[in-house]
């Protein structure tokens, strides 16, 4: 499904985030990629969701090839690839009916299809008691389901975690590592960038881990183990 | 449709939500509109000003008294069919008598001095009118030096020709300078806009990102930006162009005691359309032009 061949990411000046990283994932597959800060986590699922190009080497997805893509099929290759991060990026003052509401109003969805699908989002992370409340008076926890379920409402084929419990307490941790995992029960691909242990060996998925930007261990299922 | 009416949408909740800096637009577009409609009417007055002065300045060619009323026909012929000249009007003996008494009916005096006369003390005369004062002196040539300058018996300009000439040649200048000066405004207003843009969408620039992070494609976020951003803009051209409506109004009697051409708001009335849409036609284009060029460097793929 996700392929990359040989990657490396080279910022300027000249700071290498990635080099030539390999890896395959598969549809329905959940991985999980560890290493410290600066290992280059990130930069992957930047590179996964082309938010940014690589120096070398060749990604794909499905059967695109990501040096072909242009415009309209990057905005599609990112609808299809969803994405959460630490920092939740809400429309703080908007409600958390309108977070929802307006990725599937930019799908073209109906006003019909629309409450329906966010009824159904916001009940699966069950915050549908809070639609009216603004996103900024959630607590980081909340905010950070919310962020799963506008990731989710698109139907995404693939979700992108970046460091999801970066900002959370253990148990809304928890909370949104059990989310995970039901949600990549449902077939949608998981890509968990994290460096808590705890979380890591409790999943007892595939991991992948990072030193210094090169692939140094891949696991299924893999513990955590940093160099 | 849908879509277009979602985007609608969006930019009249980022109006409606962004309070600071629609307020900050609204006033600087205010301010600017305000400008150029100063620069506008500069203009106007400026133009309305030579042409009043030029209106002053003719050239009469008087008749001796037995000059024959078709040489005089066929010279006025003569004088119509040169460049520039703009109107010619002859005016007999007797039409001058009777403009004579109309003007001074309210004064007895004149008229029993006139009655008493028993004859018509006037002559036959032309009037000319040039387009460029330069003209007057090209027929006031041709006249003194032509076959019928024996029917005539002095031509004259107007008493103050030279101040008139030398202010027409200073206005000259002065066009250059208000032209100049209206330049200098729809310049300073465009970089205004456009860094007033820039700060605006800086000031979003998380909010782009999470358009972009949701699949917003480049349309569905610029597009709201700029319609937000004209909708304040026009809310601050309609509030200048209120305010100036009634300067307009309130102020009507004090121009006409100025100068009594001086009507700006028949001036305004009478260019309604063409003054404010060419002013929205400005403030949207350079709307257009800055949210593009501002919004480029976040709308990178």
């Amino acid at each position: 499904m996700i392929v990359f061949k040989n990657v490396t990411k080279v910022y300027f000046p000249n700071i290498t985030a990635i080099e030539k990283v390999s890896f395959e994932i598969k549809t329905g597959e959940f991985v999980i990629l560890v290493g410290r800060s600066g290992a280059g986590k990130t930069t992957i699922l930047k590179l996964i969701r082309k938010e940014e190009n690589p120096t070398q080497g060749h990604i794909f997805y499905k059967n695109w090839d990501y040096h072909r893509m242009r415009g309209k099929e990057i905005t599609l290759l990112r609808r299809k690839i969803a994405v959460i991060f630490q920092e939740f990026k809400l429309l703080l003052d908007r409600t958390v009916y309108d977070n929802l509401r307006l990725p599937l109003e930019i799908l073209g969805l109906s006003s019909k299809e629309i409450s329906k699908k966010v009824e159904e989002m916001l009940r699966l992370v069950d915050l549908w008691s809070h639609k009216t409340v603004l996103a900024k008076y959630l607590s980081g926890g909340e905010k950070q389901k919310l962020a799963i379920a506008r990731a989710l409402s698109v139907n995404p084929e693939v979700l992108l975690a970046d460091e999801p419990t970066g900002n959370l307490d253990p148990i809304s941790s928890m909370e949104i590592v059990e989310l995970l995992k039901t949600i990549n029960n449902q077939g949608i691909t998981v890509i968990l960038a994290t460096h808590h242990k705890d979380i890591v060996n409790y999943l007892n998925k595939r991991v992948i881990t990072l030193h210094q930007g090169r692939i140094v261990r891949d696991e299924n299922p893999g513990k955590y183990a940093l160099i | 449709m849908l879509y277009l009416l979602r985007i609608i949408k969006e930019g009249w909740e980022l109006f409606k939500r962004r309070k600071i800096i629609t307020f900050a637009n609204i006033f600087v577009t205010f301010l600017m509109s305000i400008f150029i409609f100063i620069g506008i009417f500069s203009n106007y007055f400026l133009n309305e000003s030579i042409e009043y002065v030029k209106n002053r300045l003719d050239f009469s060619i008087y008749f001796k008294d037995d000059a024959n009323k078709e040489d005089i026909l066929k010279l006025k012929n003569i004088i119509e069919n040169f460049q520039n000249v703009e109107k010619v009007t002859y005016v007999t003996k007797e039409e001058a008598l009777v403009s004579f008494q109309k003007k001074f009916l309210s004064n007895p005096v004149l008229v029993k001095a006139l009655n008493e006369l028993k004859i018509n003390p006037f002559i036959d005369y032309i009037i000319v009118r040039a387009k460029t004062p330069e003209a007057y002196d090209e027929i006031a040539k041709y006249v003194e030096n032509s076959p019928y300058r024996a029917i005539i018996d002095f031509l004259t300009y107007s008493e103050n020709r030279n101040a008139i000439l030398r202010f027409i040649h200073f206005s000259n200048y002065l066009k250059i300078f208000v032209n100049a000066f209206i330049s200098i405004i729809l310049l300073f207003s465009l970089l205004i806009i456009f860094n007033l843009t820039l700060l605006t969408i800086y000031s979003q620039k998380e909010e782009i990102e999470i358009f972009k992070l949701i699949g917003a494609s480049n349309f569905f976020i610029r597009t709201p930006f700029i319609l937000s951003n004209f909708l304040a803009s026009f809310v601050g051209f309609l509030l200048a162009e209120f305010l100036i409506f009634v300067i307009l109004i309130r102020t009507k009697n004090f121009w006409t005691n100025i100068l009594y051409s001086f009507n700006p708001l028949a001036y305004y009335l009478d260019n309604f359309w063409m003054i404010n849409l060419g002013i929205l036609g400005f403030l949207l284009i350079s709307i257009l032009i800055s949210s593009f060029i501002a919004l480029q460097k976040y709308l990178k793929v």
